[in-house]
């Protein structure tokens, strides 16, 4: 008597990652820490799991943060908002044009990358492959388009000479 | 937060207190008598001794945070001394057995990685225990370094034991730890966040290196062992600096220690940090993110910083109203007297140490009883220079004599204090002081006004002349704010 053929070996489900190659969705103990951590790090911010797939109040605490001299905090929440909903083009552009006013390369292309695989036929792709040669330039500007400041719609010609003359006078 | 100590547990602790003492007394004794590698092992089981024993008490009082009661500060005092001690015989054992003459490379390592690991743990225990910043210390710490170059030892690999664990390190990482210590001891973290800190260090040593020549267009900081006042400064071309630490680096050992957290897990995940509040991590990733700030634009500030010593005298003025009256009045810009009279302030204030960000602050304890977290604070810093402003943020208790150190955070290094008007709640314009605070974004969204809690109304109207334009700010949203003040953003147009 023929002993039965053996189960094939079973197959671990693939492992499902976010955007930046966190496992996700995270363990409850885990999500635990790190909503208490979005919410410790941003006051602004008590219900993340709602309020980081809100795009508009993203774009609005990126703003302030960056008025407060934190850009890197605003980049920071722009990410865990990415993560958390990955559809939210704007803040995608948001984390691009921080990583191009930095200079960082390597994080530029690499968000780059990660953003077109997100949306595949986005019509921003081709400029954004030839922002990344820019960068490699010591004088890289980015596109009027592709600036923080771009992202907030706002006026600043009285506020950046009203900066210009408090520095004079500080002096 | 920890429990009450019982009273048992305090003899407990007196008695161990006791047996330690006793044993480093001894050490001391008979250290002259031992060879170099004899007197690293006595020194190092003596360290591991007194670490072991300590730990239960070490982590209460670290959790207290706020050092309040005698019996506190005393256990605090014992600590800090038993690690001077123990560095003061390191120090003595490294210069005696490495003087010019011996050529045995051999045990110069581990003494060397003893020195600097305990130079790193006594700075941080003299911040907390509130003992004046001591010049002499710094100067070992450099010394021993050299030593360990001339040794050509600074690059070996050693096993060394921080918090019951063992960690590969160089001297020349222990080094930039200890450095790095010394520099953010200076600051206005509470002990608590100091030793988070001091563990997210440790788990960074194996990505901190020096490098011989700055590294072009990144922020470094800059250190030159041969100036024995010195720490870590930010460099700038033709200061002296001949080793150097990129910032680079630290920030990205900051931005992997940020994505454990999304990750939902506590860094480094050893330590006190597992016992803490997330806002105690969350104000540690605050401070390292100002510091990176401070050191990337110093050099830009360089020109317009002012050079004076420890311990000297400063003109401080207290509050709002009397910052507008006399902060910045003519007659008092010639002279370092200050003011407070008014709120109960009688003596000199003396300058303890100050760094880019913050400075402290030493006060009589009777005066600074007048002085709370939040206040709004003016210190003229020199003669005939304007006043830096800042806010107080926290209040601690030097060692003898009876006296406090004010910590202080610097909101401005030149702020502009001008004559504004504002809407009043009949809708006419009258006038007001504000004091226009500068921030670090080019675009002028950063910049704040520093008003009378009384003038600020959500999205109220100020008129400011300056430069011969005249501008009408509309107030948005508080930035900071303490008793009698608020720092507001605003949004600016050119009035026709």
């Amino acid at each position: 008597m023929s002993q039965p053929a053996p189960p094939p070996p079973r197959m671990p489900p693939p492992q499902k990652v976010s955007v930046f190659g966190l496992p996700w969705p995270l363990e409850p103990a885990l999500l635990r820490v790190r909503l208490r951590y979005v919410s410790a790090r941003f006051l602004q911010v008590p219900e993340p799991r709602a309020a980081l797939r809100n795009t508009a109040e993203m774009l609005r605490w990126a703003e302030q943060m960056q008025d407060d001299g934190a850009p890197r905090s605003a980049a920071e929440l722009m990410r865990l908002a990415v993560e958390e909903d990955p559809s939210q083009r704007p803040l995608w552009q948001y984390l691009l044009a921080r990583a191009f006013e930095d200079g960082d390369s390597s994080a530029f292309a690499s968000l780059r990358d990660i953003f077109a695989s997100q949306f595949p036929n986005d019509p921003a792709l081709p400029e954004l492959a030839s922002m990344v040669h820019r960068l490699s330039c010591d004088d890289a500007v980015a596109p009027d388009a592709w600036r923080t400041t771009s992202f907030f719609h706002r006026v600043d010609y009285a506020q950046r000479r009203l900066h210009e003359a408090l520095l004079e006078a500080g002096k | 937060m920890s429990a009450p100590v019982t009273a048992a547990a305090e003899r407990d602790y007196a008695a161990i207190h006791e047996e330690i003492s006793a044993k480093h007394r001894l050490l001391e004794k008979n250290i002259g008598g031992y060879r170099t590698i004899e007197a690293t092992n006595a020194l190092t089981q003596a360290l591991r001794y007194f670490e072991d024993n300590i730990r239960t008490e070490r982590e209460r009082l670290l959790q207290v945070g706020q050092i309040k009661t005698k019996e506190e500060r005393a256990a605090v005092i014992w600590h800090s001394e038993c690690f001077d001690q123990l560095l003061r015989l390191t120090h003595e054992v490294v210069l005696r057995s490495f003087a010019a003459d011996n050529t045995d490379v051999g045990p110069c390592a581990p003494i060397c990685a003893l020195a600097i690991l305990l130079s790193g743990h006594a700075c941080k225990w003299r911040k907390f225990s509130g003992t004046r910043p001591d010049a002499t210390s710094r100067e070992w710490l450099h010394q021993i370094y050299r030593t360990a170059i001339s040794y050509s030892v600074e690059g070996a690999v050693l096993n060394v034991r921080i918090e019951g664990r063992q960690f590969d390190a160089t001297i020349e990482s222990l080094y930039v730890r200890a450095l790095l210590l010394d520099r953010f001891a200076s600051g206005n973290l509470s002990p608590t966040r100091l030793e988070l800190l001091d563990n997210w260090l440790v788990a960074w040593m194996g990505a901190l290196w020096l490098t011989r020549e700055p590294i072009a267009g990144e922020p470094t900081l800059g250190i030159n062992t041969a100036a024995t006042q010195r720490g870590f400064v930010p460099h700038v071309a033709g200061d002296g600096a001949h080793l150097f630490l990129s910032l680079r680096p630290v920030q990205r050992q900051l931005d992997k220690s940020i994505r454990q957290f999304h990750e939902g897990k506590i860094f480094p995940g050893w330590g006190i940090g597992g016992e803490l509040r997330m806002e105690e991590h969350v104000a540690v990733i605050e401070f390292l993110e100002r510091e990176c700030n401070l050191i990337e634009t110093a050099p830009t500030q360089r020109g317009k910083r002012v050079s004076f010593g420890d311990n000297a005298i400063v003109g401080v003025f207290f509050g709002f109203d009397e910052i507008c009256r006399l902060a910045f009045a003519a007659e008092k810009m010639h002279t370092l007297v200050g003011g407070g009279n008014e709120i109960g302030i009688r003596n000199a204030i003396r300058l303890v140490d100050v760094s880019e960000g913050g400075l402290g602050l030493d006060m009589t304890d009777e005066d600074a009883r007048h002085v709370h977290v939040d206040d709004l604070v003016a210190v003229r810093l020199e003669k005939g220079r304007p006043c830096i402003l800042g806010v107080v943020v926290r209040k601690s208790h030097l060692q003898l004599p009876t006296a406090t150190l004010v910590g202080v955070k610097v909101i401005s290094k030149q702020p502009v204090f001008r004559p504004l008007e504002h809407v009043d709640a009949a809708n006419t314009w009258q006038p007001t002081e504000g004091i226009m605070v500068v921030g670090v974004a080019d675009d002028g969204y950063a910049d704040s006004v520093i008003l009378s809690d009384k003038t600020y109304v959500a999205n109220g109207l100020l008129s400011l002349a300056l430069a011969a334009e005249r501008y009408t700010l509309r107030m948005r949203r508080v930035r900071q704010q303490g008793v009698g003040w608020r720092m507001v953003a605003f949004d600016a147009e050119l009035t026709p």
